[in-house]
């Protein structure tokens, strides 16, 4: 078999190819985002940017429905987004094989937080994998889909940043052709009143120790333990490389990769040990359900691991040395700081120098490459909680009689969610400036194509949408279009927007200077194109 | 063969993610295990950056523990002083005759980064990269001439880095890339 270097998101698309998807879909969000690109740009495989992520389930729940399989994948903030139809389509269960690949980011290297997808695995009552390297997220991703189809279910893979953007050596296979659709009806299974939803319920339940014993068959939770060791690390996903990286051999290992644990698992790897440490990325999950069996449990809640941040090998190492993993000393540097910074040429800068000029009372702001805007020497933003929360928040501050408000958003994530906030203050009579910064891209991301370009994220040509027709339908005040390279004009208007009663929209619209020099980015590590 | 770590460090855009891949892809081509990690999104614009390579016989980890590498190439020279911490000692430091000031401005930026790595006991090679682009005509090569000045630290053969080099770079500028690389083995 051909082995190729990739990153963890190529070896999840791979696998996903190589199990015969019909469909991937996805919005993109760092660390996910290249599971998508490098199916659009290699595979024969639908492949489909959305408008967000609720947006991209739902649509591979339709794929499902076909009978044929689907992958869907996004960032850990995505799923809090894509939650609805996943709580609902884990009860009322699919047909074709779904996988849901979550990318969480622990340290939130790229993220508004560092939240831990696998709780809402088990909030949904479906299976998790979590593997601890591309190779095993190759094999985890195809195993992933058969089990989906086994149970009937979505299933879920964690990926984590150092996974999705670390590379190492996959061995392909090949891949399996599609499923041709099959269409059927069944109500019971895809309509979920209250009728259905009990039974639907107890069904999901019933299925739990099935799910339990194809974990237990899948060998992903594994016991390597030998006699006189008095010292065990329980290690999850990349957790687990970093342990086989820094531990030495009188120390036993439990490597987590499956969710739900079989009970009794960690009782069994625990008898006898002096020392359990558990290492996992995100929150104390595991350690909380080790906890329950023993007392002599050390990690995140015992104090001994820091709870913040992305762990890493660090700590293991220091449990090796029998150093205590906190007192770590943090790296201190006198050096000038180089925090991220606009590009050069970035029309999102313009636009900001008018802002100030113009000088509004409060700026919310959003998600996206603006979002550093927020720091100094701009400091034009006031406000950054999650996708599409600026003209909401905006509204919440301006009904209170504040005037002079204004809320920025970039033209993507005002596709993916600040239309609905959008229609809300119109409907609620806000006093409100919203400016929406169309650089025709999803810039932070790596500039994937939005549906106002037209572009598909394969490159073929798409339906377009039109940015100042949504607005008017939505019955906002006014809308202006201007290029924010004309300051003086801008400065302007943004000041008479700010005085005027109503909801008033300015498009500031300027492509992204890196936009045209790649409409899709191929992401190529192997160099392989099927 | 004992697990080699080599750091990457330099500036959001100057194409350090490529760089490791390459070196990575060399490591791969080799026949050897390597594990790479490298960031992305909102940590790429015009940040501090970091991309870390780990290869041999049996490696877990991509990511490198303090005191652990044993070669870093920065790309920038603030750079270069910025990770230390990772370095073992006597590490060699490949550093790229490239000062870039940060936006809040260069105060306190350091005036001499060679004596500055010399003087904490690393072995430093100094690459004025741009000039060395320059002259062969592309000024986005540098990378590669500081991976050929790179290549003769590390233990992995000639053709394996130029097959990585042919398997990563635009197929338009691989003869470009080749020269840079051979360029940089001057140093």
């Amino acid at each position: 078999m051909k082995k190729e270097l990739l990153s963890g998101n190529e070896a999840i698309a791979r696998g996903a190819y190589e199990a015969g998807i019909a469909m991937a879909v996805s919005y993109p969000g760092t660390p996910a985002t290249e599971i998508l690109e490098y199916l659009a740009a290699g595979f024969p495989v639908e492949a489909q940017w959305t408008t967000n992520e609720k947006v991209a389930l739902e649509t591979a729940i339709g794929v499902s429905y076909t009978g044929r399989r689907a992958l869907c994948s996004m960032k850990h903030v995505g799923l809090n987004v894509a939650a609805d139809p996943l709580m609902t389509a884990a009860y009322l269960g699919i047909r074709g094989g779904l996988v849901l690949v979550v990318a969480d980011d622990p340290g939130a290297y790229s993220s508004q937080n560092e939240q831990d997808s696998r709780f809402y695995a088990r909030f949904a009552r479906i299976p998790c994998l979590e593997p601890a390297d591309a190779a095993q997220a190759h094999l985890m991703v195809r195993e992933a889909f058969e089990l989906s189809e086994k149970i009937s279910r979505p299933v879920m893979l964690r990926s984590v940043t150092r996974l999705s953007h670390g590379r190492s050596p996959v061995e392909i296979g090949a891949p399996r052709s599609p499923a041709p659709p099959d269409l059927k009806k069944d109500p019971a299974r895809m309509i979920a009143v209250p009728s259905h939803v009990l039974a639907a319920h107890r069904d999901l339940l019933k299925q739990q120790p099935a799910i339990i014993e194809w974990g237990k068959g899948s060998g992903f939770n594994r016991i390597e333990k030998s006699a006189g060791q008095r010292r065990g690390v329980i290690a999850c996903g990349v957790g687990a490389a970093y342990a086989r990286e820094t531990l030495g051999e009188d120390c036993a290992l439990l490597q987590v990769g499956f969710y739900p644990l079989e009970p009794g698992l960690i009782k069994e790897f625990g008898e006898g040990l002096e020392e359990i440490w558990v290492v996992e990325e995100g929150e104390p999950l595991v350690e909380e359900m080790a906890r329950c069996s023993f007392r002599n449990v050390r990690g995140k809640l015992s104090g001994d691991l820091p709870p913040v941040g992305e762990l890493g090998p660090e700590p293991l190492a220091a449990i090796q040395k029998k150093e205590k993993p906190l007192s770590t000393p943090a790296t201190s540097s006198p050096l000038p700081s180089r925090p991220p910074v606009m590009c050069a040429g970035c029309p999102h800068r313009e636009l900001y120098l008018a802002l100030k000029a113009a000088g509004p009372s409060f700026t919310a702001g959003d998600i996206g490459c603006y979002t550093l805007g927020a720091s100094p020497p701009l400091s034009a933003l006031d406000t950054c909680l999650c996708m599409g929360a600026g003209i909401s928040q905006a509204a919440g501050i301006a009904h209170q009689g504040i005037r002079r408000v204004a809320a920025v958003i970039g033209d993507s994530t005002f596709i993916h969610s600040g239309i609905p906030a959008l229609i809300g203050s119109v409907y609620n009579r806000a006093n409100l400036l919203v400016l929406i910064l169309d650089n025709a891209s999803v810039a932070m991301t790596g500039h994937q194509p939005t549906p106002q370009t037209g572009i598909r994220a394969d490159g073929r040509p798409g339906g377009q949408v039109d940015l100042e027709a949504i607005c008017r339908a939505c019955g906002v005040d006014s809308v202006t279009v201007l290029d924010p390279l004309r300051k003086e004009e801008m400065t302007r208007l943004l000041k008479e927007k700010l005085e005027a009663d109503g909801v008033h929209v300015v498009i500031s619209r300027r492509p992204c200077v890196f936009v045209g020099r790649r409409a899709v980015r191929p992401e190529n590590g192997g160099g392989n194109k099927t | 063969m004992k697990t080699t770590s080599v750091l990457f460090a330099g500036v959001g855009g100057q194409g350090i993610v490529l760089a490791s891949r390459i070196l990575a892809q060399a490591a791969f081509e080799s026949g050897l295990m390597v594990k790479e990690t490298e960031l992305h999104g909102m940590a790429q614009r015009g940040g501090s950056v970091i991309s870390q390579v780990r290869f041999g016989f049996e490696v877990h980890s991509p990511l490198i523990l303090r005191g652990e590498a044993s070669r870093l190439v920065a790309t920038e020279e603030l750079e270069g002083l910025r990770y230390l911490d990772y370095l073992r000692p006597g590490a060699r430091v490949i550093l790229n005759r490239r000062r870039i000031a940060p936006a809040g401005g260069g105060d306190g930026y350091p005036s001499d980064t060679a004596e500055a790595l010399e003087k904490r006991g690393f072995k430093v090679t100094a690459v004025p990269a741009p000039e060395a682009a320059r002259e062969i005509g592309n000024p986005r090569i540098e990378n590669t001439v500081l991976l050929g000045a790179l290549s003769r630290h590390l233990d992995l053969p000639v053709a394996a880095w130029e097959k990585a080099i042919a398997a990563l770079v635009p197929s338009r500028t691989l003869e470009v890339n080749l020269r840079a690389f051979r360029a940089g083995r001057r140093f």
